[in-house]
């Protein structure tokens, strides 16, 4: 609060500028289009899609005709929030004085400051996916919603695999990808974003295909646009050609369509080969005891279910079982796991995987932002009431 | 000249004061007649059980309060039978030649009297096409019996298994129309074949026709279970019975008969698998004993009789289900009362007495203590009604859309008396009953799909964060609501009458910002208790899920203008712009979203709304529009101005 700024000098008139209510207003007004943008946008494109093109950007961009030309036609959410809290901390800084009947005021925003920060930290540090196991099975890993990766799985004794992942955005045509311990060059030639698969006839039409090995011989694969409708998935294709010693060994195809690792032999070592959902491995085990559900007698409107789990750490020797149902998730070691459905009626439960280091946050400012709002509010309306009394 | 004019000052005095008390009286007395009416109508509802001569009217509301289990829950044939009636004849009473049958009328007659109830013209059919379907050629006949529909069923289903596999949002109206006939014959099926056996047989029949089954056939069947030998003769007639009945408890979905066992989901079935479950101990429950009695009580006509029965039945329920007995009876009365109906035409007297008062100044102080009164009884009455809901459901306030619309309502009454007690100008009165009338039709036409009580998916189910969140983000959209109505009483007086004084306006002004500054309050708190309940159960705070970006447009709206207020950008004028599109975002998040059909929320998806929001929207925008004309063109302010002038 030392500095002293001149009228004249132009760091006085961008701080004016940035701290000014017009300012506030039209960023307010434009979130209120972007997010009702937002909500139509995802009838077509799915909440994840829809969020990523009008929130975590700094432009939302339009496509013109068919040609790919792109063109921002309004700020996207991070310049939006961006601005927002530009505009609060030099509001803040320059009008700042201290009075009793401003501290909800100030509090209140105050909280929505902490509010915005606290959506980014989100957005950058929680993750989020699904872990899906059958009664009795026992897992150790959780799955992503949205990512996808290129595994290459050897077993070792006593049970244990070693993985080498490749996420998608590696695989790209002719991008050659290299591990540690792989022996072989993984080389990709081609890579389709999402594909339309059809059986081959047992007999002619492989002339053209790219594929040697595994069962992708049999399948015909054709590039389609790109799906975001919540209930289609896209189906990722990848051919790959692992090459040792300079020669390829032969062509595959990865898909997450078709689940089934395919195996192959490079000096006497076994390698299985997929394309799948992104996985998070958890330093602990958790089993499926028993699932159960209930529905409201006489219809088909499920009452509650949940999944008996036991959770075993052998690092920390802690043995311990849960019972997931709603509203009542397991939290462990900064993770949460919701019970979200179930499927194969009742076999397979699925949990809900949430790691959100800044899970707190909101919760902090929104006390802040409603004891502000209250207080602001009734000491006003007090002062009013008796205006209108004694007057 | 002193001495003429404190006269002349007592005289006004005195005659005030005389005034004051003739309209005390008066609204003294209108409040006595009304409680006169409200304990004259609760006299209706006791039916005169034991009167003289018995009517076939008393017998059966004797038989309304019986409860049963359907859909998930307790709930008397009373409600049943108005369900099933406002989604067959969409209409909660059902006139037959003249005259007015309550819906458990019909209901006893379809349960008790199946081939009388199938003449009966209760099917509503509107599309002409439908009509032609039926084989009809008078294309105005309105409604249809069921022996009408029986004889052109096929075809019926034929096209309304076709209709059903488009999406609902792809049907034309004719598919619509033909889905919702076919569904409707299925539920009057159900509903008949609940105590009826099929073909001409009676209850007592069947009864008897069971008693033999389930001695030597039944044994014929446990023996060639056991490979034994068994008569073959005997164990074809066990299997063609038991097919029967397996088809009659596919058919219906009531279970009216309380078991033995108690636990469980078990713990009431239909007849027709109570019939099954107990061949073996040939011991049915005293309540299907009943049941059949009520059936024979019914043909014969033996009204008195038939009460006697109702009530052992009764009596024999109290001894094992006495939770049942007692949310039936208490819903009976609920749904007996039209507790919302009448708040609703309680509603629409209060704004036109408020808008008589305005007439003539000397009318102002007492019709405006008479609508005072009458919204402090309306909110009385909204309350008792909600606070009966909760108690049947033993739920939180809100569980679906219906129920939302209430508790909009109720929101907005209670400011608008707040408002009245504060200002006492009859502005809020006025404001409060157009806002609880509105949405009170809202609920009524929301309730067009049947049972309004309907059990909560699991993901919804009871929650304190849920019910919290609910609750108060149902209060912010009443208050947004609230101002918006404020302010289009603002533009639309303001304009086109003389009524908006300088009082009234400087009044509405300050209401409207200080509603505003509760709705932001309560929409941004209710926002934020949703991600704390969402943070809860799925681990996220917030989603951009379609209804939490609707609420978010509630709290960035009114902070906008908010803001705009603070920083000058708008004056009272714009400021009554602003506030009436709030109603518009409010109503885009409260019903809007759900069309989308995405997300977590699209808890009530509705097709037919979608023409109304439109228009709301486009009425909302109309009055915007005129609000925008500069005020020295209003009606009111030139007044004011000649006023001034003369002055």
């Amino acid at each position: 609060m030392s500095i002293k700024l001149s009228s004249n000098s132009p760091a006085y008139k961008v701080l004016t500028l940035l701290s000014s209510l017009k300012l506030t207003v039209i960023c307010l007004s434009i979130s209120m289009i972007l997010v009702f943008l937002n909500t139509l946008a995802q009838v077509n494109l799915g909440i994840y899609e829809a969020q990523n093109r009008y929130f975590a950007t700094w432009f939302v961009w339009a496509e013109i005709g068919d040609g790919g030309l792109k063109l921002p036609y309004i700020p996207g959410g991070y310049l939006v929030g961006g601005i927002l809290i530009l505009n609060l901390l030099c509001a803040h800084w320059k009008r700042f004085s201290f009075k009793w009947n401003k501290l909800g005021l100030m509090q209140i925003h105050l909280g929505i400051l902490v509010l915005l920060g606290g959506g980014f930290v989100t957005h950058w540090l929680s993750n989020e996916g699904q872990l899906t196991f059958d009664e009795g099975q026992t897992v150790q890993f959780y799955e992503s919603f949205q990512e996808r990766e290129l595994a290459i799985s050897e077993p070792l004794p006593e049970g244990m695999v070693r993985e080498t992942v490749f996420p998608v955005e590696l695989l790209k045509a002719g991008a050659k990808l290299q591990g540690e311990h792989l022996p072989f060059t993984m080389e990709i030639l081609d890579f389709y974003k999402n594909t339309r698969m059809t059986l081959r006839r047992a007999m002619g039409n492989n002339a053209d295909s790219l594929v040697t090995r595994g069962w992708g011989k049999r399948i015909n694969v054709e590039s389609i646009k790109q799906t975001f409708k919540p209930k289609e998935q896209n189906l990722l294709s990848a051919f790959v050609q692992p090459i040792w010693d300079g020669k390829p060994i032969g062509t595959w195809l990865a898909t997450n369509a078709i689940t089934d690792p395919q195996w192959f032999e490079v000096e006497g070592r076994k390698f299985a080969l997929s394309l799948r959902n992104t996985r998070y491995y958890l330093p602990f085990e958790l089993t499926l005891l028993d699932f159960k559900h209930d529905y409201y007698a006489g219809t088909d409107v499920p009452m509650n279910y949940s999944s008996d789990v036991r959770l075993i750490n052998e690092e920390l020797n802690e043995h311990r079982e849960y019972l997931i149902y709603m509203n009542h998730p397991l939290r462990y070691q900064g993770k949460t796991f919701y019970q979200q459905k179930f499927a194969n009626d009742g076999a397979t439960s699925l949990l809900q995987v949430v790691e959100n280091p800044g899970w707190l946050i909101p919760y902090i400012s929104c006390v802040l932002v409603s004891i502000g709002l209250f207080w602001h509010f009734t000491v006003h309306l007090l002062k009013h009431v008796n205006k209108r009394r004694s007057g | 000249m002193i001495l003429s004019n404190t006269n002349g000052f007592e005289s006004t005095e005195r005659a005030r004061k005389l005034r004051l008390r003739e309209c005390r009286d008066a609204a003294s007395a209108c409040i006595k007649a009304l409680w006169l009416l409200i304990a004259v109508s609760c006299l209706e509802f006791t039916p005169a059980l034991h009167a003289e001569e018995v009517s076939r009217e008393d017998a059966l509301k004797a038989f309304a309060a019986v409860p049963v289990l359907e859909h998930g829950r307790y709930k008397p044939w009373d409600s049943v039978a108005r369900n099933s009636l406002l989604m067959i004849y969409e209409k909660q009473k059902f006139r037959y030649n003249g005259e007015k049958w309550e819906a458990v009328e019909w209901l006893g007659e379809v349960l008790f009297d199946g081939s009388k109830s199938d003449q009966r013209q209760i099917f509503r059919v509107m599309h002409p096409d439908v009509r032609m379907l039926l084989g009809n050629e008078d294309e105005t006949q309105k409604y249809y019996s069921f022996n009408e529909i029986l004889k052109n069923l096929p075809k019926l289903a034929e096209q309304a298994d076709q209709a059903a596999k488009l999406d609902v949002q792809l049907r034309d109206p004719y598919q619509k129309a033909v889905v919702r006939l076919s569904r409707n014959v299925t539920l009057y099926q159900n509903l008949k074949h609940t105590l009826d056996p099929p073909g001409s047989g009676t209850l007592r029949n069947e009864l008897n026709h069971f008693a033999e089954w389930s001695g030597e056939p039944l044994a014929a069947f446990q023996a060639h279970q056991g490979g034994q030998e068994h008569d073959v003769e005997a164990l074809q007639q066990f299997l063609r019975t038991a097919s029967v009945y397996k088809r009659l408890s596919e058919l219906t979905h009531c279970r009216p008969i309380p078991t033995n066992d108690t636990t469980g989901t078990e713990d009431w079935m239909g007849l027709w698998d109570t019939l099954v479950k107990e061949a073996h101990s040939g011991e049915l429950p005293l309540a299907v004993e009943y049941y059949a009695e009520l059936s024979d009580r019914y043909q014969q006509g033996e009204w008195q009789a038939f009460v006697e029965t109702c009530e052992k039945l009764i009596a024999e329920l109290q001894t094992h289900r006495a939770e049942a007995i007692s949310t039936a009876s208490l819903e009976t009365m609920f749904n007996r009362s039209e507790v919302f109906y009448r708040t609703a035409v309680l509603y629409v007297v209060i704004f036109l007495i408020v808008m008589v008062s305005w007439l003539k100044l000397s009318w102002q102080v007492p019709l405006g203590r008479l609508a005072l009164w009458l919204v402090t009884i309306a909110v009385v009455l909204h309350t008792a009604g909600l606070i009966l809901r909760v108690v049947i459901q033993d739920r939180p306030p809100v569980t679906n859309l219906y129920s939302s619309a209430l508790l909009v309502g109720w929101g907005a009454v209670v400011l608008g008396l707040v408002m009245e007690r504060l200002y006492k100008n009859g502005i809020g009165a006025a404001a409060a009953s157009m806002v609880g009338f509105k949405s009170l039709l809202v609920a009524h036409n929301l309730a067009g799909d049947g049972d309004t009580m309907t059990m909560m998916q699991a993901v919804l189910d009871s929650n304190f964060w849920l019910a919290t969140h609910v609750i108060v983000i149902i209060l912010g959209y009443s208050a947004t609501f609230f101002a918006g109505f404020l302010a289009i009483m603002y533009i639309f007086f303001g304009f086109f009458t003389k009524l908006l004084t300088a009082e009234r306006a400087k009044a509405l002004d300050g209401m409207v910002y200080g509603i505003i500054c509760f709705a932001l309050l309560f929409s941004f708190v209710g926002t934020v208790l949703g991600g704390i309940w969402a943070d809860q159960s799925w681990g996220r705070f917030w989603g951009w899920d379609p209804k939490e970006n609707g609420a978010l447009l509630i709290v960035l709206w009114n902070a906008i203008i908010l803001h705009c207020r603070w920083g000058k950008f708008m004056g009272t004028q714009g400021t009554m712009i602003a506030a009436v599109f709030g109603n518009i975002v409010t109503v885009w998040s409260w019903f809007g979203t759900n069309m989308l059909g995405v997300g977590l929320h699209s808890y009530g998806f509705m097709e037919k709304a979608f023409f109304w929001l439109m228009a709301f929207g486009f009425f909302m925008l109309m009055i915007m529009a005129i609000g925008t004309i500069p005020t020295r063109l209003w009606d009111s302010f030139i007044t004011q101005k000649k006023l001034a002038k003369k002055g």
